[in-house]
Parts: C-alpha cells; structure tokens; sequence
C-alpha cells in the first residue's frame, strides 16, 4: 500500500519538475516582459520593443545554428570571430566592387553577402574537419578557431576600421514595411530552422546523435557527416550575420563580434537546449535570446551598471542548467 | 510548487537588486567626490575652459526654466580605469552641481560599438532631452546623430562626428598622439642618445583611440629623424604589458624610452624596467593620468603621463547640454576642446593638482 502511495508521490513529482521544466522559458520571460514594463515607462514603447527586436537579430542568427550543435551534443566558440572577418571581408568586397570596379550597388551588395557567407562556409568546414576527422574536442577546436580567425580579421584590415562603407549599410539600419531588416531576416531563419530541425530527417538525426550518440552510430546514422554539415551551416550563419553586424556598425571592424557566442549559447541553454544533447527547440532558443535582449535592454533604460547585468546572465545560464540536470537526473530515477 | 516560486522570487530579487545596486553606485561615487569637492573645482577653474564655462553660467541664469531635463550619458567603458573615472566625474557634478536642473542616466558600453548603438537606441525610446557620449566609433554612431536631428535630441560627443547637429566637448586621441611624440623628442634630444631604441606599446589594434595615439606619436618621431625600434600591443592591459615588456627586455641590451597608450600599460613596463634594474635612465610615457600614474611620477618612476582634465571636460559637457536643452544659443561652441596636462615630476603645480584631483576622488593612495 504504501509503495503505491510512494509511486503516485513520484509519478507526481515528475510530473510537475517536467511541466516546470518544459514552461519556465516562457514563464520566465512573461515574469521579466511584466517586471520591465512596470519598471521603465518606456519599456513597452512600440520604438522600443522594435528596439529590442534589432538589437536581439544578429545574436539568433547565430544562435538557430548553435541551438542544432548543442543539441547534436557539441558547441561552437568561434561564431563572433568568424562574424568579424567575414564581415569585414564582405565589405571590403563590397567597396572594392563599388568603387574600383564600378559594380552596381545592389549587385555588388548581393556578392558581398554571399562571399562573407561562402567565406563562414569555409570556416565552417575547416572546423567540421578537425572535429569530425581529427577528433578534436569541439570546445578546443572552435576555441583555436575563435582566436586564429580574430588575429585573421585583425591582419585582412591592417588593424584599422574601414570606413565609408557605402549604401551596403541599408542591410543593418534600413526597414520594410516597418520592420528592420535583420529581424525580419531572422524570422526567415527562424522558420527555416524550426522546419530543418523538426521536419527533415537531418533534424531527426540531430536529435538522435545528440540523445545517443553510439546508439545512432548503430542505427547507421553517418554522425560525422551531419556533423560537417552542422559546422558548414554554423559558419554560413556566422558570415551572414557578420555582413549584417557591420552594416549595422557602418564601419568594418575587425573587433566587432567579441563574446557573441557567449550571448548566443546563453539563449539556446535559457530555451531549454540540453546541453548534454537531444533536447531543444529553434522555438527555446528565440525566447532565450529575447529574454538576454529584454535584460540588456531594461538594464540599460534602468542605467544599471554592467557588472550587476554580467552576473545576472552569469545566474541565468547555471540556473538553467541546473533545471536542465535536475530534469535528467528525475527521468533516470522515475 | 514551492520550488517554482521560490524561482520566479529569486528571478525578481535579482532584478530588483541590481536595479538598487545601479542607485547605490551613483551615491558612492558621489560620496567619494564630495570630500574635496572645493578644491577640484578650483582646480578645474584655473583652466580656459572653465572660465568660459562661468561666462556660460551667467547666459544660462536668464533661460532657467526650472524644468529637470533627462540626459543620457553613453559610458564608453566602465571596466576601463580611465573611462570609469570620468563616468563617475559626470555623476558626481550631476547630482552636486544639477541636482533639480538634470537627471543623468549612465549606460556601460562595456567597450562595445554596437552595444553603444544599442544603448544610444535606447536613450532615444526613453525620449531623454540630450545625450552625452563617450563615443566608441564617430562614424557608426553618425545615424543615430541624424536620427536624433531628426526627434530634436541635443547630442554632444567627444569626438568629431560628421553631422552638423553634434556638439564636441572633444578630446582628441590625435592630440595625444602628437603629445606623447613631442614629449619623446624634446626627452631625446636633451639626453644626445645615438641610435635610441623606442619602443612602442599600442592599445588594443583597431581601437580608433590606439591607432591614433600610436600613429601621430610616430608621425612627430619621424619628423624629428628618430625611429621606432619595435612596436607591438598589449590590449590596453597591464598583465599583458608586464609579458611584453620582459620579452622586450630579453630582446634589447640597452632601451631608452618606452611609449606607451595608456596607463595601465605603462605603470606595466615601470614594473618589469625596476625588477630588471633598468628604470633608472628610460624615458617611460603614456596618457590618462590615471591615479597610479600620476603616483608614479610623483615617485620618479614613470617620467611622464598626459592628464585630460575631467573636472572641466565633464563640466563643459554637463553646462552645454543644460544651455541647449534650455534654449540657450551655444552655436559658437560647436566645437570645444578640454584643456590637457603635461605631469612630470619637473612641473610640481600641476602634479600637485592631478594628486589633488585624485585625493579629492579617493583613488590616490
């Protein structure tokens, strides 16, 4: 009798840690979206939320990515280096095409975004290549990755900033039908992501290597070859948004983008993302980034200091995991 | 349940906390300020600008309002010795000098172009009255100057903008430059050294503040016929110049000056050069006047660091930003510059006032 009594008070329980665990996101950014609006009145301005929205773009893009890594049960730490060169690679292109080669804008603009991207593309596969043929551990290879192509984007300018960079900087600043461009290029990614993760079979084995990878090697899923493919789709997304990073900028600089992937992997974990792998949702990690957006922004109509700002995202990303493990650890002992 | 609410509590006591932190900041550094308040003032009207700001005062008196006008400060960087000094010299005379006139909101930039972007968004949804910048990048910030033309925001930056609505209470990184460079040759020329070797330490490259400073110093060396021997970064850090600076000193038998673009750095190089028994004789330069420095030099280790005066620079933005939110006609003042230091140990009256500017702030020690 009292084993059953035990089993419903368990079944219960894990009932609940799963239903916390599934909803807090958005729980969470309800409790933050309401505590904002009465904090700051200017909060909930419609130029506001639009604000947020620009500010919060760059940092999805490059998170939709990273969200598919984690869940496959490995990371990237070279997104903001590699959105710095191919950035500024994409407007040196640019200007060149304009200036010197008297290239119609909107051609040369077109060129310039997709060398940055077929430059994240490259990258991306360099990466892909260690990790997969030289089984490096992803933490190190990004890691080298992050500082080698830096020191790259660093040596491509000369050190310097590059200035006048053109009406290619419509892409960071100009709007359609209201709203910015790099949202709405987000919410594109965002569709595109959600339907790459949930409905193509790429995006089930995502989820498969990440839940088990041994187990996926055995049912005669090519873990490398999504993997390459992971990275390949990571650097494209680093080299977009480091074209749309310094239209925003409109300037080149080659210092641009530091720590974006920090911002980025703290909205996929926020989100739900395991980070032991095959658990996430494009869906998540949105709500994760916009969550990182409203803080920064609050913070910054409240004129609260950084450092209180840089703790509390510190906060955020160990409470997030630690509801992730605890979340493991119930499944395993129910 | 519990375990759930105590979340969204926890959630909420963060936020709440760091919201009281950002107050208790301001009033500390106020606190730290008040102490000799006097006397920084007095240090600060000895200077041209600040006889130009009393003239400003008394335009102002007839156009006050009464009315409290939001400003938004976009603080450069606060992780920075020198920045976050001059962050704190803004609140400070906000709430000791405009207390009732203007409410000042201070946002860290952490450094970051496109968080000042976002932060100078954010002061424009807040519908400040003006905004004062300490400006990361002129030129990427230029739409959101016009944007503000646009909505009738003053905007008031220390760098030159391309765009006919800001005003510059400007502090040029090239008149460091050019600075630390006649300093180096007026030092070189005394000594009669042949073949000196001059090192220079560059600011984090890339850094518009670091390519300045690096460029026109070596601009005003060239000129003079002398020759940097060796130039590399330690990223405005001094761990990093303490690296440096002991593979300079493995490299060179003999070194006779060390250029440096900023304080942290060079207070670096003073470190390595004394434990390695080779201060006595190098010329060792940089800019800030940071409290360090400025001890530094009074204890004749550095031999010279640039003092922007904070006092006055934050005054003269504080005064035109509240002249032209009230009406006040400053269209001649489009352009002002903040008078700058030369502190050495040889000129004792304006060490004394940098030592003087620093006890009053609390940090000299």
């Amino acid at each position: 009798m009292n084993k059953t009594v035990d089993m419903k008070a368990n079944k219960k329980t894990h009932i609940i840690q799963t239903i916390f665990k599934k909803y807090m996101i958005y729980i969470l950014f309800i409790a933050i979206f309401a505590i904002s609006s009465f904090a700051s009145p200017a909060f909930l301005k419609v130029s506001n939320l639009v604000n947020i929205l620009r500010q919060t773009a760059i940092y999805a893009i490059i998170a939709f990515p990273i969200t598919m890594l984690i869940i496959s049960g490995v990371t990237d730490l070279s997104p903001g280096s590699v959105a710095a060169f191919t950035g500024v690679a994409g407007i040196v292109a640019y200007v060149d095409l304009t200036t010197k080669m008297g290239v119609n804008a909107v051609l040369a603009g077109l060129l310039a975004v997709a060398y940055s991207i077929l430059l994240g593309i490259i990258i991306g596969f360099v990466n892909g290549i260690i990790i997969t043929r030289f089984k490096v551990p992803a933490f190190m290879a990004t890691l080298a990755m992050m500082t080698s192509i830096r020191g790259a984007a660093l040596l491509y300018t000369g050190g310097n900033v590059i200035y006048q960079i053109g009406d290619i900087a419509v892409l960071g600043k100009g709007s359609i039908i209201g709203i910015p461009i790099p949202v709405l290029i987000m919410l594109i990614l965002f569709v595109f992501f959600t339907i790459l993760l949930k409905k193509t079979m790429y995006g089930r084995y995502i989820y498969a290597i990440g839940g088990n990878e041994e187990a996926a090697v055995a049912s005669g899923i090519n873990v490398n070859k999504i993997r390459m493919i992971s990275y390949i789709v990571q650097g494209a997304m680093g080299g977009l948004a480091g074209i749309l990073l310094m239209c925003r900028l409109n300037t080149g600089q080659p210092t641009a983008g530091e720590g974006y992937e920090f911002d980025a992997i703290t909205g996929a974990v926020l989100g739900g993302t395991s980070f032991t792998g095959g658990e996430g949702t494009m869906f998540g990690t949105l709500v994760g980034i916009l969550i990182v957006g409203m803080i920064n922004n609050i913070f910054n109509l409240l004129s609260v200091q950084s450092y209180y700002h840089q703790i509390l995202k510190g906060v955020l990303i160990v409470v997030a995991v630690i509801i992730d493990m605890r979340g493991k650890n119930s499944k395993v002992t129910a | 349940m519990k375990k759930f609410l105590s979340l969204v509590l926890a959630a909420v006591m963060v936020l709440s906390l760091a919201a009281c932190g950002g107050g208790k900041k301001d009033g500390a550094a106020d606190a730290g300020g008040t102490t000799k308040a006097a006397e920084t003032t007095k240090a600060a009207e000895t200077t041209k600008a600040a006889e130009s700001k009393t003239e400003s005062k008394e335009t102002t008196a007839a156009a006050d309002s009464g009315k409290t006008f939001k400003i938004g400060f976009a603080a450069k960087g606060l992780s920075d010795a020198f920045t976050s000094m001059e962050a704190s010299e803004y609140m400070r005379q906000a709430k000791e000098n405009w207390a009732g006139k203007l409410e000042v909101l201070q946002v860290d930039c952490e450094f970051d172009t496109n968080k000042q972007i976002e932060v100078l968004e954010n002061f424009i949804a807040q519908d400040v009255d003006a905004i004062i910048c300490q400006t990361d990048d002129p030129e990427a910030i230029l739409p959101i100057v016009e944007e503000c033309k646009a909505k009738g925001i003053h905007f008031i930056n220390d760098l030159a903008v391309d765009c006919d609505w800001a005003y510059e209470v400007e502090s040029d990184p090239q008149d460091d430059g050019q600075l630390l460079g006649e300093y180096a040759v007026k030092w070189l020329d005394e000594k009669k050294i042949e073949n000196p070797t001059i090192l220079f330490m560059q600011g984090e490259v890339g850094n518009q503040h670091a390519n300045a400073r690096e460029k026109y110093c070596k601009e005003k060396l060239e000129a003079a016929g002398y020759t940097v021997t060796d130039t590399n970064t330690a990223n405005w850090q001094r761990d990093e110049a303490i690296a440096l600076m002991e593979n300079w000193c493995q490299v060179y038998d003999k070194i006779d000056a060390v250029i440096c673009a900023n304080d942290e750095m060079s207070l670096g190089v003073v470190q390595v050069l004394e434990q390695e028994g080779r201060l006595d004789g190098t010329m060792v330069i940089s800019v800030d006047a940071l409290a360090g420095a400025v001890k530094s030099v009074a204890d004749g280790k550095l031999t010279m660091t640039i003092g922007k005066d904070i006092v006055a620079g934050c005054d003269m933005s504080l005064q035109l930003a509240y002249d032209l939110c009230s009406g006040v006609d400053r269209s001649a003042d489009k352009l002002q510059k903040v008078p700058k230091d030369i502190i050495t140990l040889d000129d004792q009256e304006t060490l004394q006032k940098w030592i003087d500017i620093h006890t009053a702030a609390g940090t000299y020690q």
